[in-house]
């Protein structure tokens, strides 16, 4: 048996770059909070090369590296990243190791007899990492008739791409780290103790003084490697996501025409997503043809607050987008990839009477109308700056964790400027008169100052991070204002938002 | 010139009667109780409230003060649809201090005029929100009004507009005038007008908000 596995080693700082496209300049890296610590658990590249590692604090990364950004790991987007790589790998081989067996930064495709497909395994390999690459992924590969040796040579072979020959899996693990064979902590200290490096220099030892001094696992890690014990990794077969397709033999110009087509398609799918209890969570539908003269393609997305399967209402989401669609110069294709979830019993449809119902509809609906990004929910940030305090999340992600919040009992204005405003202010120890939108106002009552200060990590010398004082004014006509002065330039005042 | 009949009190009951008769017919979404602001005097102007499958309207200075008190009181989830381009935007720790729950609020950002307006219809018509509240930069004509006032009367919610501008508020249920006052202390106080309303009086008020029992009362 032939095993390919492919190691994504920077799964947690990839991801987060493919969510934020500006990470990719910068060193970063993936946090998670461990016992009240945040700790780094994973580190791009550029962030690597400045001496950071998995394991460190938060804290201790930041005094190393001072431009470093830090996000926390991300288990939605991780899995989108998985999810890009299984189908990338899946082109070589019909069976995909399950995620849960393996680590999540490890896949494993059965190939073998494959590699003949491609031109034998080293152009196999050549091929996947050079897809990998143009779509931004750094990918280790190795084959080997193993589990084990594959995926130790993925994380620990000397190059990019390495193979083990036939039966030549104990060999190729000769050159590498004790720590490829994935011994318990245990054994790799008790190999540390002894400066025992390279998996070669186990192969000295007698089996029996190897089980007695450093437990089964390392002899059963061995008779793995060399065959004498299975190795078994659970598979199952790649099902690529549902997909319709239909090619026209002579261009739709008709709107009309396009959208019989695009339902007759959203219908099939629905059928076939009952048939599997499936429902679709987003749509993709893709419409090739002319655009001034060239080929071209169209594409709409559209997403569902929770997974279905009615075509009347994806039908529904889908129109909304077409109202920008204009189909001049032909269209020669139409193609509806779903992306699914398990669905056992779809609702039926009662309108009104179903609020919940409605309201995913009403999600829905406006989603697709306005955006997903536009469509939002609050979630309170663990930021004490006023523009941190709160973000947002689509609405459409319903199952988005919603931490506790807490009510600050200081008083806080009820609508805030997106960019404070720069205001004249005459003042003497507070403020006195202001001047705004060519008015004067004169003030009739100041309390503050109360100090914000920034995350004392946070370079202070750019005015943005400087410490602020707010004040809370009521002016002469009973505008209720909130304004703020910086530490760094005192004599500049802000209105920042309005008390109602 | 003939004078009108005076009307006696039975013509008078009559009339009444057969009002809110055609008012059932009307509505049949018409069954949530109306939208109490928990002023005595107000309310029963209002003849119990604010009534929900209207749209009512809100201008001033301290026109979002009042609406979000109000938006407070009602429950169940609440769309809020400004523009995108906005320069200020609804700060939620402040609306929360006014009871405003964060969880309950869904926020729609929309680039264009016609798109929040065709937002805020899409909202009221589905009844799946119970209150939906638009921010207007400018009035909304009569024609954009009366489909909003059509929404709501079919999805059977509340629609609270703040309104900047002069444009005319005729063919909203109730319009509001409501401008700060100088304070007194701390709780805000506004001069708060009914400068139109379908079915009462109109007349003005001056009103606090009172932070530490998250209700309105008569200054």
């Amino acid at each position: 048996m032939r095993l390919l596995c492919v190691w994504l080693e920077r799964l947690l700082t990839d991801s987060l770059v493919a969510k934020e496209p500006a990470l990719a300049q910068r060193p970063c890296v993936a946090v998670e909070e461990h016992k009240g610590a945040m700790v780094v658990v994973g580190v791009s590249a550029l962030a690597e090369a400045q001496g950071i590692t998995k394991g460190v604090s938060l804290a201790d990364a930041r005094a190393l590296v001072r431009d470093l950004v830090a996000r926390e790991a991300d288990s939605a987007s991780v899995g989108r990243l998985y999810e890009r790589v299984v189908k990338l790998a899946s082109r070589y081989g019909p069976w995909i190791s399950e995620p849960s067996a393996l680590p999540s930064d490890k896949l494993v495709v059965e190939v073998t007899g494959c590699g003949h497909l491609f031109g034998g395994e080293v152009a196999m390999l050549e091929e996947l990492r050079r897809r990998g690459l143009a779509e931004g992924l750094r990918l280790r590969l190795a084959i080997a008739d193993r589990l084990i040796g594959a995926m130790a040579l993925a994380e620990y072979g000397p190059s990019e791409t390495s193979i083990a020959p036939s039966g030549g899996t104990w060999a190729a693990l000769q050159p590498l780290p004790v720590a490829s064979l994935g011994v318990d902590e245990g054994a790799r200290n008790a190999f540390a103790r002894l400066g025992i490096r390279r998996v070669a220099d186990l192969s000295d030892i007698p089996t029996s003084s190897l089980k007695a001094r450093f437990g089964a696992s390392v002899v059963q890690a061995i008779e793995r490697a060399k065959g004498l014990r299975p190795d078994p990794v659970a598979m199952r077969p790649h099902k690529p996501p549902p997909r319709v397709r239909v090619e026209l033999a002579d261009p739709v110009r008709s709107t009309q025409e396009v959208e019989g087509h695009v339902e007759r398609l959203v219908r099939a799918l629905c059928d076939r997503l009952a048939s599997q209890r499936l429902g679709a969570e987003r749509m993709l539908v893709t419409l090739g043809g002319f655009q001034n003269g060239r080929k071209g393609y169209r594409r709409m997305r559209v997403g569902a607050a929770s997974p279905m399967r009615d075509a009347t209402r994806w039908m529904r989401l889908i129109g909304l987008r077409q109202a920008a669609f204009d189909p001049a110069d032909g269209v020669e294709s139409v193609e509806i990839r779903a992306l699914v979830a398990p669905l056992e019993v779809e609702q039926s449809a009662i309108d009104g009477e179903n609020t919940q119902n409605a309201l995913g509809q009403l999600v829905e609906q406006l989603s697709a109308s306005l955006g997903e990004d536009k469509l939002t929910r609050f979630v309170q940030g663990d930021s004490h700056l006023p523009e941190l305090a709160w973000y947002r999340v689509p609405a459409l992600d319903a199952n988005e964790e919603r931490p506790a919040s807490n009510p600050s009992r200081l008083r806080r204005p009820l609508t805030i400027f997106v960019r404070p405003k720069l205001v004249e202010m005459q003042s003497d120890s507070r403020p006195v008169k202001m001047r705004w939108r060519g008015e004067s106002h004169k003030i009739l009552r100041a309390s503050g100052p109360e100090r914000i200060v920034p995350p004392w990590w946070q370079a202070q010398d750019l005015e943005e991070n400087s410490a602020r004082d707010y004040w809370r004014i009521e002016t002469k006509r009973g505008e209720r204002l909130w304004v703020y002065q910086t530490c760094e330039q005192p004599e500049r005042w802000y209105l920042h938002g309005r008390f109602a | 010139m003939p004078r009108p009949h005076p009307m006696n009190d039975e013509r008078k009951a009559s009339l009444e009667a057969l009002k809110t008769h055609i008012e059932r017919i009307e509505l049949p979404a018409f069954s949530r109780p109306p939208l109490e602001f928990g002023v005595p005097s107000i309310d029963r102007l209002l003849q119990g409230g604010l009534k929900h499958g209207r749209v009512h309207a809100f201008r001033g200075s301290a026109a979002l003060g009042l609406l979000v008190a109000l938006a407070a009181r009602t429950s169940g989830p609440l769309l809020w649809c400004c523009r995108s381009d906005a320069e200020e935007s609804l700060y939620m720790e402040g609306a929360r201090q006014f009871g405003l729950a964060p969880e309950r609020v869904m926020l729609a950002h929309c680039d264009t005029a016609a798109r929040l307006l065709a937002s805020v219809e899409t909202a009221l018509a589905s009844g799946a929100v119970a209150t939906t509240i638009a921010v207007l930069d400018e009035g909304c004509d009569r024609l954009a009004g009366r489909r909003l006032q059509l929404a709501a009367e079919k999805g059977g919610g509340i629609g609270l507009l703040s309104v900047a501008g002069r444009g005319a508020l005729g063919w909203t249920e109730t319009a509001w005038d409501v401008r700060s006052l100088p304070t007194g202390g701390s709780a805000p106080r506004w001069q708060v007008s009914l400068i139109r309303s379908r079915r009462s009086v109109t007349r003005a008020w001056n009103m606090e908000w009172e932070a530490h029992e998250t209700a309105l009362r008569l200054a």
